[in-house]
């Protein structure tokens, strides 16, 4: 164990003695302020039009209307538990976060995760294929250490990034939020077992914001995965920001045919399911977990493998 | 010898896509040795000591360090081994110390103060602290002999070691081996292309060309052949020639300059010496002329060139 934590403090070591690390770091903090920004001056820009009891008694009838014309239980659910918070909100008088306010903003801003995943994608594709390119593979390896033990402190240490930067992002956008935006009225409402409560901004966001954890996992792994295959740091860090924003369309492209199902990110973003449907029919959180993990474990096997069991002839 | 082998290639032979690279080499290490690996370009030096450290596995044959197959115990062999495979390519981003760490780390065990003390050995304590991006080839060769004997191995491999060095790192290196090799029984295996610094440096040299090992042999000069040549500078060369014709009949004879070139065995050359003084020839030199190891590796592998 001691010699796992000396190996990913090393790993560590090499990411953070790098100053591009820093640039990233610090591009991703700016990034997160100035969605901050903007967001607070674009809630300046707009001016209420309606009182929001208003609004919410549309939304209201829009919820009943669609509850009406549900396929399947699930949509029907949703549209009944949010049409009864609707109506609950005009019974008892309580308005919904405004548009200006801080819970709104906080959780709007899990789309900075995107930032994070981008910069964690780089750190992944190059924390084996670097070690190629620099040469310095052949002293790594040449130690009283497994080779695959090395390849998991590696990865290990991509992860312990990861969070690091979705720390960052989340702790990033509070920090902007408090500092650019007023907190605004509103409270949140959930439904639990029949009964509709307050649900705290903080629990709301942090869900958020795992959601999209789960997403960025993933694509950690897939790019670690394709700079360990390829020993090539362009390769991975192309193939995988393509993918991340061209894989979900294909979703879409492919949606007639049952391969989907299996297909990699149909899964990916589990944020789907708080919505009334997800992306395609016939799926569930536990199948897309179930994918996810099915896939997660390929991306590590092919990884370990290519690593222990071929030649080091840079 | 009578000790044991601290590493054995028994037969190894590298494929790759079809190709034989390296060919059925056998060769012995021993402890307190400094053996030298010398071969053309593209012989398969670097190969043989990829899969010596096991970058690159064996298609056949097996590679044994300090009595371990390399393939079955890689831990616990590859433990007692140091080496630099090619370029001592290192963190240029970080500096020489905090890359010493790094492999301390990688080798278990290792105190600051060992540490320290190999940076004073290798003599780059002025600028351990600086990022290794400024650092001089040279520098860098102290630095990957620095992370070599981190973990005081007992087989010290060294590709092109002294790629880099100025000349008087050259002899600081040379004494440096020649010293571990002596004093701490380490066997040291070192592949160069510089023929006169391999025999100045090395006990024993094997020689590889086209993947195959060609000759082992003592840099004290071959035993095998019993003579040897001698320069004799004498004060009359052609009375001197005419003697050594009649009294040796069959031998080889040649005035090379202004010396006598005589193959001889070695109890031999003092009579010749006598008859010489015997005839009134004076002798001012004999010089027993050792063939340098170029002119043998050159005879030896056909003249192909060695840069
Ligand atoms: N990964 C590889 N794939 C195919 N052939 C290779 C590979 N690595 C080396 N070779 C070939 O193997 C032969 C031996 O190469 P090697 O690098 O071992 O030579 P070397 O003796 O170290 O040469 P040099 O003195 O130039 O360093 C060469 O012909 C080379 O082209
Ligand atoms: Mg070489």
């Amino acid at each position: 164990m001691s010699e796992m934590i000396r190996l990913i403090r090393n790993e560590w070591m090499k990411i953070f003695k790098r100053n591009s690390t820093f640039i990233l770091i610090a591009i991703l903090i700016g990034a997160v302020f100035l969605f901050a920004f903007v967001s607070s001056w674009s809630s300046n820009q707009q001016s209420q039009t309606m009182p929001w009891e208003e609004q919410v008694s549309q939304q209201m009838s829009v919820y009943e209307q669609q509850e009406a014309q549900s396929e399947n239980m699930h949509e029907k659910n949703y549209y009944q538990d949010q049409a009864a918070i609707a109506r609950h909100r005009l019974e008892n008088d309580i308005p919904p976060p405004q548009h200006t306010s801080f819970i709104q903003y906080l959780l709007d801003s899990k789309s900075n995760i995107t930032f994070a995943v981008l910069f964690t994608v780089i750190i992944a594709s190059g924390i084996v294929a670097s070690e190629f390119a620099w040469g310095t593979i052949k002293l790594l390896t040449i130690r009283p250490v497994r080779r695959g033990k090395i390849l998991w402190a590696k990865y290990i240490t991509t992860l312990l990034f990861s969070l690091t930067l979705a720390i960052i992002t989340y702790l990033g956008a509070i920090i902007g939020g408090l500092v650019f935006l007023e907190k605004g009225d509103g409270v949140l409402l959930t439904m639990v077992e029949d009964h509709i409560v307050e649900q705290s901004v903080w629990i709301e966001s942090l869900r958020l914001y795992g959601l999209a954890f789960v997403n960025m996992i993933i694509m950690t792994s897939f790019a670690f995965m394709i700079g360990t295959l390829s020993r090539s740091n362009a390769l991975a860090i192309g193939l995988s920001i393509f993918l991340m924003f061209t894989g979900q369309q294909l979703v879409f492209l492919f949606q007639e045919y049952t391969f989907v199902k299996f297909y990699l990110f149909t899964h990916t973003d589990l944020s789907q399911y708080l919505q009334p449907k997800p992306m395609i029919e016939g799926i569930s959180p536990l199948f897309s977990v179930t994918v996810l993990m099915l896939y997660l474990f390929v991306f590590l096997l092919i990884s370990h493998l290519s690593f222990t069991k071929r030649d080091i002839a840079t | 010898m009578n000790e044991q082998p601290v590493v054995q290639l028994k037969n190894i032979t590298k494929k790759i896509g079809g190709k034989t690279i390296i060919d059925d080499l056998s060769l012995d290490l021993y402890p307190g040795q400094v053996t030298g690996f010398l071969g053309p370009n593209g012989a398969g030096k670097t190969t043989t000591i990829r899969m010596m450290v096991g970058l690159m596995k064996v298609t056949s044959g097996e590679v044994m360090i300090d009595g371990y197959k390399l393939k079955d115990n890689y831990r616990k062999s590859i433990a007692q081994v140091g080496a630099i495979v090619e370029n001592p390519e290192m963190y240029k981003f970080m500096s020489g110390y905090q890359n010493l760490v790094h492999f301390a780390r990688l080798q278990g065990n290792i105190s600051k103060e060992r540490i320290k003390e190999v940076v004073k050995q290798v003599g780059l304590e002025s600028r351990i602290h600086d990022k290794v991006q400024a650092y001089s080839l040279g520098m860098r060769q102290r630095l990957g002999l620095a992370q070599a004997i981190l973990h005081k191995p007992k087989f010290l491999i060294l590709d092109e070691p002294t790629n880099g060095l100025d000349p008087a790192g050259i002899r600081e290196f040379r004494m440096y081996l020649r010293k571990i090799a002596t004093e701490d029984g380490v066997s040291v295996f070192v592949s160069s292309h510089l023929l006169s610094e391999i025999e100045l440096m090395c006990d024993r040299i094997a020689i590889i060309q086209q993947g195959k090992l060609i000759s082992i042999r003592s840099v004290q000069g071959s035993d095998q052949d019993k003579r040897k040549t001698f320069l004799f500078k004498v004060s009359d060369k052609e009375k001197a020639w005419q003697i050594v014709r009649d009294n040796f009949g069959d031998i080889e004879v040649e005035v090379v300059n202004d010396r006598l070139m005589i193959k001889l065995e070695k109890e031999q050359s003092a009579k010749v010496n006598r008859i010489f003084i015997e005839s009134g020839i004076d002798v001012y030199e004999i010089i027993p002329h050792k063939k340098t190891l170029e002119e043998e590796f050159l005879e030896m592998t056909g003249g192909e060139q060695i840069v």
